[in-house]
């Protein structure tokens, strides 16, 4: 990398001036390591995937790895967000683009709200001192387990950082480290995270029913065929696809990753149980003409699953609050995007302070 | 209990060359220890993840119970064992094992990986 290029923030991880230059680009596109028919042999090296990516934040992550900073890499674009390293490992993301840690315990209805808040009241009294910060708190009244709770930091970290380079990145700037809630621990290899990101570029692209998990609005169709197998994560998203819904509208209802529920929405496509009924309008940075309005959605059919019960649960729908809605990247509503947040005393701190 | 502190006692089982936890709706390799020279660990999670979707599907549609403890590939040499582990909640975890067959007991394994995964949801 050229040196001068950063040399503003060199040596200071919280210099807060380290500014990426702006490789514009729509990233959700194919990705540059194609699988070929020998597979795994032909994979290029995971190191240099990331050293060698042209990317932004493939170039901000690589720069905080070598340099083992401590920073806040901040993310413009659509849908944005902050990528926390520590040490040149990432931490956490956070991005109105994904379900945080937060998000996914309650709308699964994992946690309950006012477990939640009561562990939140409870690290608060506990004051600054608190080690460990909120997942321990979390811990300690048995509401998760440790185990748990950093599997879903981690899965939490590969799918806001998917998000966003799913989306449109147009500048990453390293600024000063910043308080987060949950992190990673141990923190997710910078290396690692971005082989995750085009591991999962490359299953999306590769199936055969394309998805765009920010644009698709799924409607399921009608009529399930005999035979056909649905599993509990399929029917979930069935009945909460309304046809104005996108998978990632649908992963904040669900409290699932991104990711995952688009892939299980590819799934469902391929398997003839839902459709697209039509594209969200999106505004591109690029300044390129949004698409023409969508035809209304199709008749939004109550769809007879008669042979197979929905999932006798019902799913709660907590309340929308403005750090994690999927509707706070629409034009307007950029404010108070994190607005949930603790103080800095309270927040656990980074690995390694 | 954390993970790579579970996948550290997978690792002393006897035969065992690899281990990973996998988060199942996504294939990701969440954490991963041992095969430095072996099998990319990243790719085995995401075809252990494949493998319990398929067999799991497959069981749907012949009607029967579906709550798949474990999914064993045994090759010439070597065992592949993908177990669901139950930890309490979210989207399912994979814990993903490869054992040398002339190195591992197959059944002391099993015994072994439950005791292991029981502490991890405590």
């Amino acid at each position: 990398m050229d040196p001068v290029q950063y040399a503003a923030a060199s040596g200071a991880a919280a210099s807060g001036t380290g500014s990426f230059p702006v490789p514009t680009g729509v990233l959700g596109t194919a990705s540059a390591g194609t699988v070929t028919s020998q597979g795994v042999s032909s994979r290029p090296d995971a190191a240099s995937m990331l050293a060698g990516s042209p990317e932004p934040l493939a170039r901000a992550l690589h720069r905080c790895a070598t340099e083992q900073l401590t920073a806040a890499i901040q993310v413009t674009g659509e849908p944005g967000g902050v990528v926390h390293v520590s040490g040149g490992q990432v931490v956490a993301v956070e991005t109105p683009g994904a379900p945080g840690v937060e998000t996914q315990l309650l709308r699964s209805g994992r946690l309950s709200e006012s477990d939640w808040s009561a562990a939140v009241g409870g690290l608060a009294a506990a004051g600054p001192s608190a080690a460990g910060g909120l997942g321990a708190e979390l811990v300690a009244r048995k509401l998760v387990s440790a185990s748990e709770l950093e599997r879903l930091a981690v899965a939490a970290v590969f799918d806001g950082a998917f998000a966003i380079v799913a989306g449109q990145v147009v500048e990453c700037r390293l600024a000063q480290a910043d308080p987060f809630w949950l992190p990673a621990q141990p923190p997710v290899p910078a290396v690692r995270l971005w082989q995750e990101i085009e591991r999962r570029r490359q299953v999306l692209s590769a199936r055969r029913e394309p998805v765009a998990h920010d644009r698709d609005r799924l409607v399921p169709v009608s009529q399930v065929g005999r035979g056909t197998a649905v599993s509990p994560e399929q029917w979930a998203i069935l009945r909460h696809a309304d046809g104005r819904r996108t998978p990632r509208d649908l992963a904040f209802v669900l409290g699932r990753g991104v990711y995952a529920v688009t892939l299980e929405i590819a799934r469902l496509l391929d398997s003839g149980l839902v459709q697209v009924a039509s594209r969200r309008d999106v505004p591109r940075l690029d300044g390129s003409a949004p698409e023409p309005p969508a035809a209304p959605p199709q008749q939004t059919t109550e769809a007879r699953y008669d042979s197979q019960p929905y999932d006798a649960e019902t799913p709660r729908l907590p309340r929308r609050r403005p750090g994690s809605s999927a509707m706070a990247s629409e034009p307007g509503q950029q404010a108070g995007r994190w607005a949930v947040r603790l103080p800095h005393a309270w927040a656990s701190r980074s690995p390694g302070e | 209990v954390s993970l790579d502190e579970s996948l550290s006692r997978v690792m002393r089982i006897g035969g065992a060359t690899g281990a990973a936890f996998v988060d199942y709706g996504t294939g990701s390799a969440l954490r991963t220890a041992g095969e430095a020279s072996g099998i990319d660990l990243s790719m085995a999670a995401d075809g252990a993840s494949t493998i319990v979707r398929a067999a799991r599907e497959s069981l749907l549609r012949l009607g029967l119970p579906n709550a798949i403890e474990d999914v064993l590939i045994t090759t010439p040499g070597r065992y592949h064992l993908a177990r669901m582990v139950a930890d309490g909640g979210g989207d399912g975890l994979l814990l993903f094992v490869g054992l040398e067959r002339p190195r591992a007991n197959l059944a002391l394994s099993l015994h072994e990986l439950a005791r292991i995964e029981q502490e991890l949801a405590s």
